[in-house]
């Protein structure tokens, strides 16, 4: 087989041409993937069009910057091209993208915001889609799963991390007094995620999406939903709920407040007015000015405080203490919170504003009644935390005064028309309240009327009522009572009293101090009728007490524990003769009482009401003979016949009249010599004047040798006891009468031996040793 | 010789072929001038497309608003119906709108996966369901055509990238089409027209293209292409006939209308004397009877009425 020129030439053209149709087939198809390749990019990227480097004229103008910082894309995260797919016709997100609110774009990150390397904002600084979206990023899922938990995100956003990567304030939001996340111990309503809420991957955690929705926000600051009247807020803080119309709704009482953010309410909302989801000036998130101290009192004052520039409802100059620790059990409440230093509530904790009050709640009963602007709060509402119509919740704390409801000082039983200072009665304020107002006190104590008068502070207080013309103006002291209004500064000099008693004294101010004034309260405890027996069944207003009861800080019955409490030297008297309870039980005093009723000291001194000047006598004053002065009187008022010592009456009892005496040597009541000498008419100790009764005897200890209480039995006396002052040899008789007198002194009551010569005494006493 | 002079020969007639068929690649701007009579600004938020009722009232789809308004022709108010829900006669989203020749309004209730039918007085008639080939998406109808052949319905289901064809009843008579970029297959079906032969004209979204089908889904023509020049399209949204069988496709990132014909040569740019018309978003379209074109402007959110000069 030859081969001519033409036959090889033929050959050549034919494989050439074949070569270069497979060459172009392959060309043509590697041409069509890219093509392909490159169409996919450019459903995005349109300016890396070809069509925009041709000499022909486009339909869109071609815009070449790059809308990254970094030179990698040209233009893509346009929002019109988003738009392009996302207007129904791939993805419908008109409605949540378009129609509602979103997150801020083309605008430049606020001071608060750090946006991280990793999402690059636009070239002139600004916040774009592409800050957050890529279809290239980590989060970029087709679908959205539940990692990423959304398509197309640069970073996966599982609870919303990629808010917290540029918003780093608000996750710190301990720090920044922001809105609690990831916390999971309040439950999230299902409603919240019905209004568009995400849910995250534990429940009832709290995201940022929680409450915002980047894309479809149906209120500002891209909240799920319009909060300007706090709806979102009380989506879950459903209980807050029932702050709205109240006081405490500032739409009603302050509708041209702002918050702290300089937000009107018709911006802030309710809610919005006191707190802020993010950086609160303190804890709770709160949005007005605020001192420093404990949160769950301050946040109050810093509009109630008098000092505070929003002076609305002041609390006043006497309002009840705050930030106080409660240092005993019983006076921890059992309904109400107590707050920790850092206004957290706390088991063992301090009192502070929020104890008492629930302020997003006007009535604790009802959710109905909201008060409203002008009507003035009692006893049932006034965003208490429970209602203290019967003063429950005053006892919450004050359990120990909860005797007071069942005794006469319960107005609202023995005085149900008496007004305190807000003039409300006793059945609105509540017991407590009729006395005592928490807020804007009239005086210290939280006096809740007014005062008069010029006596001391602690004695107006009990004078408010008992006075002529007050509400107790059956129950006065009479013209004859106890001194008041007394230190017993003098007394202490002698060492009589012990001044650290157990029973309180007042200074000028009210306040309790060890050098204090006896006052009405020393002895009364107004609160407690029985200081020993609580009263179950409270018979009904105006009992009559006695030395058992009648708000006595102590029993004053059979024993007289109140009144040895100061009189400690008189306490002896128990169980002497002079112990009435025991020897004339059936006795009775100028008031009708027993010694039972009246106790041993009420037998012969009456505390009030007395009728009888000298000693508070509580016993007619006695017949006294020629000779005799007043005070020997009281001395008769029973050492005489028909009286309870008819049988104890001594046949001569008076010293010469006309035989003054001076005791100037014996006016010590320290001394073992202590001889009182009396004025005969007013009956007060004198240096000079004539012997009585008490100037030998002491009435209240039978014994001079042995400081102790009596025997119990009815005894017959003798030169060594029998009442006697003393039994020493430097006696007031020795004085004039010598040491014949210590052999007298027995004898002094004798008509007849009392006058015979020492040296018969003498023998007679001889005749009877032998 | 023979031989390489018959080669020669055959490769001359190639590239006089060639020339033949290369498409007219002037530069200059093909317009089809309109002039603008008015436009109305109902309160929509974001509308997606109108129909024309046989009395010349507009029939707007306002979906995110979840309602139809209801315009005079002259665009005067003349009420509403729907609101949001999945209730009878409640929307969730509504796309798509057409208006058979006896009086029925067909929505496309994209976000409830149904067609929706009330009569001209926005009473509710009755209701179907749009079968999803997912379950994880279910299905999307955009748009819908009441065709006047055997009264079909042709529901174009986005998410499926398909046509679905129901009788009245709203049983499923056929479908076609698939996700993908050959004839027949689609990349987000969007909006529809038919033409007077009952063809039905598609607007495949990703794809830059309208295709045109026969009546029971055979592929006929594909209309425009990929990019941003005269005849291309980036995002092609709404499509309509006028009179003269002219295809008008609207694009809504470029916001511009372009016209071709039934085949798909490139006729021009709707213009505003000879220079290009830019609306804002433009995506439903409609020629009435008058030449009268309605543009739908999404972003706009008003109706565009324009009368076609050439």
């Amino acid at each position: 087989m030859t081969y001519t020129p033409y036959k090889i030439k033929e050959r050549i053209l034919l494989f050439s041409l074949i070569i270069t149709t497979i060459l172009f087939t392959v060309i043509s198809q590697a041409f069509a993937l890219e093509v392909s390749s490159k169409r996919d990019c450019v459903v995005c990227h349109i300016m890396w069009l070809d069509d925009f480097r041709t000499d022909q004229e486009t339909l869109v103008d071609f815009q070449p910057s790059n809308v990254l910082m970094k030179d990698t894309q040209g233009v893509v995260s346009s929002e019109k091209i988003c738009f392009s797919c996302h207007d129904g016709y791939v993805k419908d997100s008109r409605y949540i993208t378009w129609k509602y609110n979103r997150h801020p774009v083309f605008v430049k990150p606020s001071k608060n915001i750090t946006v991280p390397p990793e999402l690059p904002l636009s070239v002139k600084g600004e916040i774009y889609c592409g800050t957050c979206h890529s279809a290239h990023g980590q989060g970029a899922a087709p679908k959205g799963d539940r990692e990423g938990r959304t398509a197309v995100y640069r970073e996966v956003n599982i609870d919303s991390g990629l808010c917290e990567k540029c918003h780093r304030n608000e996750a710190d939001y301990k720090r920044t007094n922001s809105h609690p996340l990831h916390r999971t111990d309040l439950k999230l309503p299902d409603k919240l995620f019905t209004l568009g809420s995400t849910k995250a991957s534990h429940k009832n955690e709290v995201i940022c999406q929680s409450c915002h929705d980047v894309h479809g926000a149906k209120g500002k600051k891209i909240l799920i939903m319009n909060n300007n009247n706090s709806e979102l807020c009380i989506t879950c803080h459903e209980k807050q709920k029932s702050l709205i119309n109240t006081k405490h709704d500032l739409r009603l009482t302050l509708p041209d407040e702002k918050n702290l953010k300089d937000q009107p309410l018709s911006e802030s909302g309710p809610c919005g007015a006191c707190h802020t989801p993010h950086k609160g000036a303190t804890q709770k998130l709160w949005a007005r000015p605020f001192k420093k101290g404990n949160p769950a009192s301050e946040l109050c004052l810093s509009c109630h405080g008098d000092d505070r520039p929003y002076k609305i409802k002041g609390v006043g100059e006497f309002s009840h203490p705050i930030d106080t620790e409660l240092t005993t059990k019983e006076s921890m409440p059992d309904k109400l919170p107590l707050f920790a230093e850092d206004g957290s509530k706390t088991e063992i904790g301090r009192v502070q504003c929020f104890t008492c009050h629930d302020i997003h709640r006007w009535d604790p009963v009802s959710l109905e009644n909201k008060g409203g602007k002008d009507v003035e709060g009692d006893a049932s509402n006034s965003f208490l935390r429970m209602t203290n119509i019967s003063s429950e919740l005053c006892l919450e704390c004050h359990k120990s005064k909860s005797q007071l409801m069942r005794s006469d000082h319960n107005l609202a039983v023995t005085a149900p028309d008496e007004k305190n200072i807000q003039g409300f009665k006793p059945t609105v304020s509540g017991p407590c309240g009729v006395c005592h107002v928490p807020h804007n006190a009239v005086a210290k104590r939280l006096w809740a009327k007014k005062l008069s008068g010029n006596k001391d502070f602690v004695t107006q207080l009990c004078t408010t009522c008992h006075n002529k013309e007050g509400a107790a103006k059956n129950k006065l002291i009479g013209e004859y009572y106890h001194p008041v209004d007394i230190t017993l500064d003098r007394f202490s000099v002698f060492q009589v009293y012990d001044i650290t008693s157990t029973l309180p004294l007042y200074d000028s101010g009210g306040n309790i101090v060890g050098n204090g004034k006896l006052v009405c309260t020393t002895c009364h405890e107004p609160h407690i009728w029985d200081p020993n027996n609580p009263i179950i069944d409270y018979e009904g207003k105006n009992i009559e007490g006695d030395a058992r009861n009648s708000f006595l800080r102590k029993t004053n019955s059979p024993s007289s524990d109140l009144c040895k409490t100061c009189h400690r030297s008189k306490a002896f008297v128990d169980g002497t003769d002079h112990d009435l309870i025991i020897t004339r039980p059936e006795a009775r005093n100028l008031l009708g009482q027993t010694p039972e009723e009246s106790g041993q000291c009420g037998v012969c001194h009456l505390v009030h009401n007395g009728t009888n000047n000298i000693k508070l006598w509580a016993r007619p004053y006695g017949k006294i003979s020629q000779g005799e002065g007043i005070v020997d009187a009281l001395c008769n008022s029973c050492h005489s016949k028909g009286n309870p010592a008819e049988d104890k009456i001594p046949q001569i009892a008076s010293h010469p009249e006309k035989r003054l005496i001076n005791n100037l040597m014996h006016n010590n009541r320290t001394r073992i010599d202590y001889a009182p000498i009396y004025d005969n008419i007013t009956g007060k100790e004198t240096n000079v004047g004539n012997i009585s009764c008490p100037t030998c005897h002491n009435a209240h200890q039978w014994s001079p040798l042995h400081k102790e209480k009596g025997s119990y039995k009815n005894l017959e006396g003798n030169a060594t006891n029998s009442f006697l002052r003393n039994v020493s040899y430097n006696n007031i008789c020795i004085d004039c009468h010598g040491m014949d007198a210590l052999f007298r002194y027995k004898y002094f009551h004798d008509p007849v031996d009392r006058v015979e010569p020492a040296s018969k005494r003498i023998n007679n006493l001889n005749q009877e040793f032998r | 010789m023979t031989a390489l002079r018959r080669i020669y020969f055959h490769l001359i007639l190639l590239f006089l072929f060639s020339i033949l068929i290369t498409p007219d690649i002037s530069f200059a701007l093909k317009c089809i001038n309109t002039k603008f009579l008015f436009d109305m600004k109902p309160g929509a938020n974001q509308p997606s497309d109108l129909s024309i009722a046989p009395n010349g009232d507009i029939y707007l789809v306002d979906g995110v608003n979840n309602r139809i308004i209801v315009l005079g022709s002259d665009g005067r108010w003349k009420f509403d119906f729907g609101k949001e829900g999945t209730g009878s006669g409640w929307f969730k989203y509504p796309l798509g709108i057409d208006i058979s020749n006896d009086g029925k309004v067909f929505i496309a209730d994209s976000g409830n996966h149904r067609i929706q039918v009330f009569d001209l007085k926005g009473k509710y008639l009755y209701k179907f369901n749009v079968e999803s080939e997912s379950n994880a998406y279910g299905s999307d109808p955009v748009d819908i055509i009441a065709s006047r052949l055997k009264d079909y319905l042709y529901v174009a289901d986005n998410e499926n990238h398909n046509i679905k064809v129901y009788n009245r009843k709203g049983d499923l008579q056929f479908k076609w089409g698939k996700f993908g970029e050959e004839y027949s297959e689609f990349r987000y079906p969007g909006i529809m027209t038919a033409n007077e032969y009952n063809e039905i004209f598609v607007v495949d979204v990703l794809n830059t293209r309208v295709q045109k089908f026969e009546p029971f889904g055979k592929f006929i023509a594909s209309i425009g292409s990929w990019g941003v020049l005269q005849g291309n399209f980036f995002r092609p949204k709404g499509v309509t006939l006028d009179k003269y069988n002219r295809v008008f496709v609207s694009d809504g990132y470029m916001g511009v209308i372009q016209a071709f014909t039934d085949m798909g040569t490139f006729l021009g740019v709707v213009c505003k004397k000879n220079k290009k018309r830019v609306f804002d978003y433009p995506v439903g379209i409609h020629i009435d009877k008058n030449n009268r074109l309605y543009v739908v402007e999404m972003k706009g959110n008003k109706i565009t009425v324009l009368k076609i000069v050439d």
